[in-house]
């Protein structure tokens, strides 16, 4: 799993289907420094001033409680293995060092709806210094961030038996200033013959050292708009409140 | 302007006007008389026109007032029950917002309309009690007038209400009641018409015929009623769609076209008073003093003519292009309709009819009728106006409701997926509060359909699988999914999808639209579908707002000047072919005939005046650029010619003649007209430019009203012929009355259902009045100023043609006392009624 894109949901999208499932692995590391500060919406927490970095990580990380009701916690099936595989590949293609040579922390988190049909990622990256944090953010907003994430997905997605890959696209989302969004579409033919889509939105900032990002990813529907702004905005003030 | 003779020129019967033993005879000269005598009457009547200064407002208003203390008791009460019902709409008027229920009436001036129930059903009581005052009224009449109105009145109302669709064809609404009620209400009109004609015969048969008089005002006003429940009990609702008050609409917005004449007469109501309160106020100072009067004369001109040129310099400067020109042309244009006037008049030796009276109030409804109504009517069936309509465009091109679409907004689900869209009234509709089905059925078997209903997480495959339809092709429409597609029974439509974007819940929207049969076809139904997206509001969201009214359309000036063209050569047409018979033709025609004529003409002289320079570019392009006469410029003209005729008649020393005093009176009346006219030129407009016609507009135009019922005693409501008892006139005029308070009512509660805002009226009561002040009651001042110069001077001679005038109907009849109430009525516009 790459650092900013989440494509664990994608990756993770014939167990959709059948079991809903999805993996997202962290890679960690951290560093001090001044970085993008995003904008938020709601009212922040109680600013967390003190503490490590996994405590700040954990002030910051999507929780259920971000969510409406009916959405639970998954557990995420990724191996560091494979995770590491992932980023190293995502991380070269950006041109940027390997996430795990420069974080201190990370944090991931998956929830899924009821209906087995969207989910939630969250993903905190820590880097050991602001200008890491930075050098990354400007690689994934640059020209390459949406072709490496379309291509990440490409070379690690892996369609159930019997199914098909049909096309993966991206594509940027419109997204708040300060934030950064990229949408990758899959679409799936089923076995039956009938074809599916995932919809993947992967919005992200930088708060300092912190490199913050939250995935939603709907089968046959995209995410809803409303859902991904009220947790963004929910994350990413906490972001703001606890980066150090 | 209140004429003694009775409008239709009747033999007297029976009944005595109130004021009859108190008015001595006219004096009216032998109809032997020749030439050599005229100038001894001359005299004798220019004394007579000069003494009326002498008498009272009082007086005079006692000498026209209906007569309370002459009538029957029966009468007494109908009478008092006309009062009571215009009381009550006065109170209803201001009571308009009360009650939350309210009773659709459907599309009116580009937007969907409702009124409060209470109120509806008030006007359905004024209706019924309008018809049975009518009713009543016609019962009493001779059988070969009774039997035709009651025919005609009972033909309007069956047709109106849809009872006699299905017998003589248009309206048939009442195909869609139960028989039992089409049958019933049916029988009822019978029973009307049967009553009214039977009714004389029962009138006549008893001796205490008078107490009949209000039963039959019940009875009939109860059965009236019983038509007007029974249907209401029987039309049924379709889809949100009841016709009912729509029906109530359309039997007033015909009834409207009878109330216009009389709302234009209340304009020359206006400006005889104001005429008659200049005058003897200019009494009351001048004293019979010739000095004073001619300095009274100076400064009531001098004052109009500084008014209007205050108004007209009003944003210009005092002394500016604009300003000076619209100040020479308001004298010159004036100048030029006066001598017009003039020279029709002398030029037809008209000065030498036998004016007895002034102009009757049965010429001026019969002319304001022709000019305010037919010729408009006439005007706008040539040029177009009836034919272009069709039914309101529900749906636009883009896939919106159009601006005043009549639609329903349907509900069902709850919570984050709750959901609302818009179908059109009348549409049935099948809500299980899940899912919503909604139809446009042709009757044949065919049919136009939306169903909306929430799955959960599904895509367009799946969805289309559900509704059992081949996909065609996809489509796309403001966020929805789709897929054109067709379906078994040549069925072909719409199938769309769009998440629920709710973040509380989940699952899609689908929605599917379809056509079916030969009626309806999927590309013209397509905007209509799109619009039903468009109004779609999903995720727990408020419903959409309903269409706005439409914007009221303007006609383009060019077709307003064509109309205006066509209506000012109809009316002096008809001018001429009325002058035609009545000089050359048929010489014994009354003189009020020719009255008639010339108010038509006069008042087309005006129009042209007024829209000189419109109609000169619809007749001749842009140049010659015709001018035209403004209001200010009216003002400001009649200020300065009657100055300049004040100050002639000075400087020749003949203000104290008695022709120089009624000249010089006659000056002050018309300035004191043109002030009245003003002030409710100004009252109305006012009212007009409030974002909702006001209560006091409204209450000012009934109050108009009832003063024409109180001052229609003289003219038609004190006396009676055989043919016209007294009870007929009174009754009639009163159930008219009535219908227009009921009109009146109606149309000032209506409410657009879209905005809660009133309605843009159909029928606006004051703005036919304000538009009548100088287009109407000007010119007709001014003719009714020439006809009493010609009273005066030369009526007395009898023209070789004239006729042998009758005796009028209730005339005072009056001798030639100075002092006589009969001598008193010599305003600009004496006898109107």
């Amino acid at each position: 799993m790459n650092r900013l894109i989440a494509l664990a949901s994608v990756l993770a999208l014939p167990m959709a289907l059948s079991a809903c499932n999805s993996s997202s692995t962290p890679s960690a590391h951290n560093s001090p420094s001044s970085a993008v500060t995003p904008t938020p919406t709601v009212s922040s927490p109680a600013p967390v001033s003190t503490g490590d970095d996994k405590q700040r990580v954990a002030a910051i990380q999507l929780t259920a409680d971000d969510l409406p009701s009916g959405w639970k916690s998954q557990r995420i099936t990724t191996t560091a293995a494979q995770q590491t595989k992932e980023d190293a590949y995502f991380d070269a293609c950006l041109g940027v060092p390997t996430i795990e040579t420069e974080q201190t922390t990370s944090s991931a988190v998956e929830f899924g709806r009821a209906d087995g049909l969207a989910f939630a990622d969250g993903l905190i990256n820590v880097t050991k210094t602001a200008d890491e944090a930075q050098a990354d953010w400007n690689a994934f907003t640059g020209p390459k961030g949406v072709d490496c994430a379309v291509a990440d997905a490409k070379k690690f997605l892996k369609p159930p038996k019997g199914d098909s890959i049909v096309s993966i696209t991206g594509s940027r989302l419109a997204v708040a200033n300060g934030q950064f969004g990229v949408r990758t579409v899959v679409t799936l033919k089923l076995s039956g013959g009938r074809e599916v889509t995932l919809t993947s939105d992967d919005i992200g900032i930088i708060a300092k050292r912190f490199e913050i990002q939250v995935t939603f990813t709907g089968v046959v529907q995209p995410p809803q708009k409303a859902l991904e702004d009220s947790v963004t905005a929910k994350v990413f003030a906490r972001a703001a409140a606890n980066a150090a | 302007m209140r004429n003694k003779s009775g409008p239709d020129g009747d033999e007297p019967r029976d009944e005595v006007p109130a004021n009859a033993d108190e008015h001595g005879d006219r004096g009216e000269p032998p109809e032997s008389e020749g030439y050599e005598e005229h100038g001894e009457h001359l005299e004798h009547e220019v004394e007579h026109e000069v003494e009326h200064e002498v008498t009272s407002l009082r007086r005079l208003f006692a000498e026209r007032r209906l007569s309370i203390a002459t009538m029957d008791r029966p009468l007494r009460v109908a009478t008092a029950g006309a009062v009571a019902s215009v009381l009550a709409t006065v109170l209803l008027l201001a009571l308009r917002d009360v009650g939350s229920s309210s009773v659709y009436l459907g599309r009116s001036q580009g937007a969907v309309t409702q009124i409060g129930q209470p109120l509806f059903i008030a006007v359905l009581v004024l209706i019924s009690l309008g018809f049975g005052y009518l009713y009543t009224a016609v019962s009493l009449t001779s059988l070969w007038i009774a039997t035709p109105a009651a025919v005609v009145m009972t033909f309007g109302i069956g047709v109106y209400t849809g009872a006699l669709g299905g017998i003589v064809g248009g309206l048939d609404i009442f195909d869609i009641v139960p028989a039992w009620v089409r049958w019933t209400d049916r029988a009822i009109l019978v029973v009307l018409v049967l009553l009214c004609i039977g009714a004389r015969a029962l009138d006549h048969s008893r001796k205490q015929e008078p107490r009949t008089r209000i039963v039959l005002v019940v009875g009939f006003a109860a059965l009236i009623g019983a038509y007007l429940a029974i249907f209401r009990i029987g039309i049924p609702t379709l889809g949100g769609l009841n016709l009912y008050g729509a029906t109530i609409d359309a039997i007033l917005s015909t009834l409207v076209f009878a109330m216009w004449p009389i709302l234009q007469v209340a304009a020359v109501d206006f400006g005889e008073w104001g005429q008659l309160t200049g005058e003897r106020l200019t009494h009351a100072v001048a004293r019979g003093r010739a000095q004073a009067l001619w300095v009274a004369g100076v400064v009531a001109a001098l004052a109009m003519a500084a008014y209007g040129y205050f108004r007209m310099q009003d944003g210009f400067g005092a002394f500016s292009r604009s300003t000076l020109f619209e100040a020479v042309r308001g004298i010159s244009l004036l100048a030029l309709a006066i001598c017009l006037i003039a020279l029709v008049f002398y030029g037809l030796r008209l000065e030498r009819r036998r004016w007895k009276t002034g102009i009757s109030f049965a010429a001026l409804v019969g002319a304001t009728a022709l000019t305010g109504v037919i010729l408009p009517n006439i005007v706008a069936s040539i040029t177009g106006a009836f034919s272009n309509l069709r039914p309101a465009e529900v749906a636009t091109e883009k896939g919106e409701y159009a601006p005043g679409a009549d639609v329903l907004t349907q509900k069902a689900s709850s919570g984050p997926t709750a959901f609302s869209f818009q179908v059109p009234r009348g549409w049935i509709v099948h809500n299980n509060g899940k899912s919503v089905q909604a139809n446009n059925y042709d009757g044949k078997g065919g049919y136009e359909r939306v169903a909306v209903l929430v799955l959960p997480v599904a895509d367009l495959p799946t969805i289309e699988q559900g509704f059992a339809v081949t996909p065609v092709e996809d489509a796309s429409f403001d966020g929805w999914q789709g897929t054109k597609f067709t379906g078994k029974d040549e069925t072909e439509g719409y199938v769309w999808s769009r998440p629920v974007g709710n973040p509380n819940a989940s699952g899609t929207y689908a929605v599917y639209e379809a056509v079916q049969g030969s009626t309806f076809k999927l590309e013209p139904a397509t905007p209509l579908f799109k619009a039903v997206l468009t109004s779609f509001r999903g995720d727990g969201a408020a419903p959409a707002p309903l269409p706005p009214p439409e914007k009221e359309s303007e006609t383009p000036e060019a077709l307003d000047n064509h109309r205006l063209a066509l209506n000012v050569g109809f009316g002096v047409g008809l001018t001429l072919v009325i002058l035609l018979i009545g000089l050359a033709v048929w010489r014994r025609w009354r003189p009020q005939w020719i009255a008639a004529g010339l108010v038509v003409g006069v008042v087309s002289l005006f129009t042209l005046l007024y829209n000189g320079t419109g109609i000169g570019t619809y007749l001749f392009g842009e140049s010659p650029h015709l001018p035209h006469l403004s209001e200010y410029g009216v003002l400001f003209g009649a200020g300065i010619l009657g100055l300049a005729t004040v100050l002639v008649l000075r400087a020749r020393d003949e203000h104290g003649t008695p022709m120089g005093r009624l000249v010089i009176a006659g000056v002050v009346g018309i300035e004191g007209a043109l002030a009245a006219l003003e002030l409710m030129m100004w009252l109305y407009g006012k009212a007009l430019s409030a974002a909702r016609i006001s209560v006091w507009a409204a209450i000012i135009l009934l109050v108009a009203v009832v003063w024409d019922v109180t001052m229609s005693g003289e003219s038609m409501t004190n006396h009676g012929t055989s043919h016209l008892p007294r009870a007929t006139r009174v009754l009639g005029f009163f159930g008219y009355t009535i219908l227009l308070a009921g009109t009146v009512l109606f149309y000032t509660s209506e409410k657009v259902i879209s905005t809660g805002h009133a309605a843009e009226s159909f029928f606006e009561p004051e703005d036919i009045t304000r538009n009548a002040l100088f287009r109407v009651a000007f010119p007709v001042l001014l003719l009714a100023f020439f006809i009493r110069l010609a009273r005066a001077h030369g009526s007395t001679v009898p023209a070789p043609d004239a006729p042998e005038p009758r005796t009028p109907v209730g005339a005072a009849v009056g001798s030639a006392n100075a002092d006589s109430i009969d001598s008193a009525d010599s305003t600009l516009a004496e006898g109107a009624r």
